[in-house]
């Protein structure tokens, strides 16, 4: 397929032109791209929503809006914050756009599968859309039942759940396609324990993406099937339950956390190795963590209903299976630790951005222990402390780590470089804002704050502006990025092949990549070894082996 | 057990923390510093972190177990509280038939709450007394707890309702020996002093009608009570009806039945929830409502 042509070969942006060749394009790269663009879009969304619901925090009472508009804006925040951003943000986007390259893959198993996703993509968000404009929906993310079946509110409930059915679809080809892909499209040489730890954490991924998602796609459509022709499975006057939802939901949306998270640990991986110049520690450990990440996470969903009226019997089973995620969990981070130890750290914004995810998932997942032990999460469910918790996960693990990986791939597919010292400058805002937005509602929670209220305890105040003054902080943090990320695709200066002298094998494809990746077919060098790579000014880095063989043949 | 957890949290929060830092300030990227070789595993090493934080793992399940059992195991002779939820109140039933719409218990007096919603998902939540129970339409559900000291604490409503899930905040009363029992009993002579309508204004304030229904025209999820008495009104049936002592009961007891067009038919039957005297009550306020 590569042709083996000179390196004059044009790139995959220079190949083909115009509206057509975008909307119709099978190629990886620029479907990611057009995920990344909506990502991006979506991210700017969902954050102004957050903004709003904290500026309505900002005192207690009606601060800039009643009550049910809040509803709304917080539950329009966390549809399109999961569904829309973080879901996709990693495997999607910058997955689609790296995996191939990181196999030396011309593209995905099944390229027409993979821009299938993307519109089913777009049809879920549009469907969303259509939501707010029948009204909007108010239920939370979560569309609890007997609240999400008020016949009066099926006009926004309807297609909002409708969207998120199709969303489920286009997160399950993805999946498929990626699965395939690794077990496919691995280059001669490259053993399962030679495939970069971004490549396990996204095979992780799709294997819950796959397994999980149907079940989210059920009861979604159970959902609307009892608001259309009411048969009483979730609604309590048929007969129905209401807590056989949560189960429903639970069991997908426990391992979406996990879709979220893995991938996140994926790209950190590569991350701290490429810019501590060391070896992953503990390589098949971490491999292995991510998997069984992904198997555990099936059995532990029950931990979001310790209150809900379940039996002290399914409580009990389902908090001791829920201390096994936290062992793989703290087996990555005692690993990625391990792999700054005599390394030579360069605190460029993609490692700013992997040591704030090491510092913020650690918080994350100790507070998680809180939840899991029966005893104190009586107290602390659906406070605060919860919101706090996941957050720290979700965003302060899942979205800066996407962060992390969109500034470190980004010259490679976009062929640019960011600026650098406002990346840096911008990461460091991020991890400022994120902490003083979250910190204080670990406080708030232990103390009994709800969560969802729209008007609280004067008690509560200075912990509501603190945390309200962190979100200000963390939302023009995050405008700054994308409004530079995306300027310096016209202005940022031309990257080199390796900027940061990654080992893996998209630092061989040209940058940016031709059309099928690599010209000619690339070498598999030893994982993770550095010995070979030096920095060579403005042509980023380059192996010293190949530099000398281009010498010989010169003379 | 909080502190305890907030403890271990700490310790291995400050341990990580102070590995990442220092690691990358000491091996930090400086002229003439390279990476130095070191393992790239270390079996050893790897089996020691994963062990440990297994067993702190089971140790922390065992103690977060223990105090569960402790907290919902029954306690003997407990005094049981009726708890009605709904949209957007509390009401409370005490063993003499009782009801408010605060939480008052006797101090020392294990207390067990049979609790069920009329409508959507709610939560019984009092932060001093650390527990929290899901109130769920259609089935019983419990929660138990000794007050040990008199005072007045709050109880919150936990799990997302709509609009008013904020509101749905009231007061517990833990009373000091005595006190409850006055409780009991200034709630029955002031019942008995109340006229009709004053019976009527209480319940519309303290059993939710003031959620879904205005009494100054002004439109709600449900009609307003305004000048309705005596009106003829349509049904969602097409035929009219006379707003009188009939229509108003029915309406109170059998809500659907009878209901108007343009309404979402959210509101739940009171049978069983008011009187005789407070639907007289009601009557009487809605015919004072010109």
């Amino acid at each position: 397929m590569a042709s083996t042509t000179a390196t004059a070969e044009p790139n995959y942006f220079e190949v083909s032109k115009g509206f057509k060749s975008w909307a119709l394009t099978l190629d990886h790269k620029r479907i990611g791209l057009m995920y990344l663009f909506g990502i991006l879009v979506s991210l700017l969304v969902g954050g102004a929503f957050a903004l709003l619901v904290r500026i309505e925090l900002f005192s207690p009472g009606e601060t800039i809006t009643t009550a049910q508009t809040y509803n709304r804006f917080f539950t329009l925040h966390g549809a399109v914050m999961i569904f829309l951003v973080i879901i996709p943000g990693i495997p999607a986007a910058l997955g689609n756009i790296m995996l191939p390259i990181q196999l030396g893959a011309p593209d995905v198993a099944f390229p027409k599968l993979n821009l299938m996703s993307f519109y089913l993509w777009c049809t879920g968000a549009a469907l969303l859309v259509l939501s707010i404009i029948m009204g909007s929906i108010d239920t939370g993310w979560t569309f609890y039942t007997p609240y999400s079946l008020d016949p009066s509110k099926s006009a926004a409930i309807i297609p909002a759940v409708f969207g998120v059915f199709v969303l489920g679809f286009s997160s399950i080809f993805t999946g498929l396609n990626f699965l395939v892909t690794i077990h496919k499209f691995r280059p001669a040489g490259m053993g399962w324990f030679q495939m970069p730890l971004n490549l396990w954490a996204l095979y992780a991924t799709a294997l819950m993406q796959v397994l999980a998602t149907p079940v989210l796609g059920i009861t979604v459509l159970l959902l609307f099937v009892e608001h259309t022709l009411h048969i009483g499975i979730f609604d309590p006057t048929l007969g129905g339950d209401p807590v056989l939802f949560q189960h429903f939901f639970w069991f997908y949306s426990h391992p979406a956390v996990y879709i979220m998270i893995v991938p996140a640990m994926g790209v950190v991986s590569e991350l701290i190795t490429t810019f501590s110049r060391k070896p992953v520690f503990g390589y098949r450990f971490i491999a292995y963590s991510s998997v069984s990440l992904a198997l555990l996470a099936f059995l532990v969903w029950g931990h979001h209903m310790f209150v809900s009226g379940q039996s002290a019997l399914a409580n009990m089973v389902f908090s001791a299976l829920t201390f096994t995620v936290a062992i793989p969990s703290a087996i990555k981070v005692f690993n990625w630790t391990a792999t700054l130890y005599k390394g030579d750290i360069r605190l460029q914004t993609p490692m700013l951005y992997a040591l704030s995810f090491l510092i913020l998932f650690t918080i994350g997942g100790l507070t998680g222990l809180f939840l899991a032990i029966l005893a104190t999460d009586v107290h602390l469910h659906d406070t605060y402390f919860v919101v706090a918790h996941f957050h720290y996960v979700m965003m302060g693990s899942g979205l800066v780590a996407f962060l992390g990986a969109l500034h470190y791939w980004w010259p490679k597919f976009t062929g640019r470089m960011y600026p650098e010292r406002l990346g840096q400058t911008c990461a460091v805002g991020v991890f400022i804002g994120f902490n003083l937005t979250f910190l204080p509602q670990f406080i708030m929670g232990s103390r009994g704050m709800p969560r969802r209220y729209w008007d609280y305890d004067p008690e509560f105040t200075l912990f509501h502006r603190l945390s309200t003054i962190g979100a200000l902080i963390l939302g023009i943090s995050l405008f700054v990025t994308v409004v530079y990320l995306f300027a310096s695709l016209k202005l940022g200066r031309k990257a080199p092949q390796n900027p940061w002298g990654g080992s893996t094998m998209e630092w061989q494809a040209p940058t940016p990549p031709t059309l099928y990746n690599f010209p000619e077919p690339p070498v598999l060098h030893e994982l993770y070894d550095y010995s070979d790579l030096v920095e060579d000014g403005d042509n980023g880095w380059v192996r010293k082996s190949e530099q000398a063989k281009a010498k010989a043949k010169e003379s | 057990m909080f502190y305890a957890v907030l403890g271990l949290s700490i310790f291995f929060f400050v341990g990580i923390t102070f590995f990442v830092v220092y690691f990358t300030i000491k091996y930090r990227h400086r002229p003439g510093h390279k990476a130095q070789p070191s393992p790239a595993h270390n079996d050893a090493m790897e089996i020691t972190w994963t062990v440990i934080p297994t067993i702190i793992c089971v140790f922390l399940f065992l103690g977060g177990w223990k105090g569960y059992l402790e907290f919902t195991s029954e306690k003997s002779n407990p005094m049981v509280i009726d708890v009605t939820a709904q949209k957007w109140h509390w009401n409370f039933t005490y063993p003499d038939g009782t009801q408010d719409g605060n939480l008052h218990v006797p101090v020392g007096q294990p207390i067990r709450m049979r609790m069920t919603s009329v409508d959507v998902l709610h939560s019984f939540y009092v932060p001093a007394f650390r527990v929290k129970q899901d109130v769920v339409p259609r089935r019983y559900t419990y929660v138990q707890f000794t007050p040990t000291r008199p005072g007045v604490y709050r109880l919150y409503c936990a799990e997302y309702c709509g609009d008013d899930h904020s509101q749905m905040k009231v007061k517990v009363f833990v009373h000091e020996a005595g006190g409850y029992e006055r409780f009991l009993s200034e709630k029955a002579s002031l019942s008995q002093s109340m006229s009709p309508e004053e019976t009527g204004l209480y319940v519309y304030n303290k059993k939710g009608c003031v959620a879904c229904h205005s009494v100054d025209g002004s439109p709600k999820v449900g009609p307003s009570w305004k000048g309705i008495w005596n009106e003829q009104v349509k049904l969602a049936d097409g035929t009219t009806i006379t707003v009188d002592d009939q229509y108003i009961k029915d309406s109170v007891l059998e809500p659907q039945k009878q209901a108007r067009p343009g309404y979402p038919p959210s509101m739940p039957s009171f049978a069983g929830q008011l009187s005789e005297r407070e639907i007289a009550g009601v009557i009487a306020y809605i015919k004072s409502l010109k």
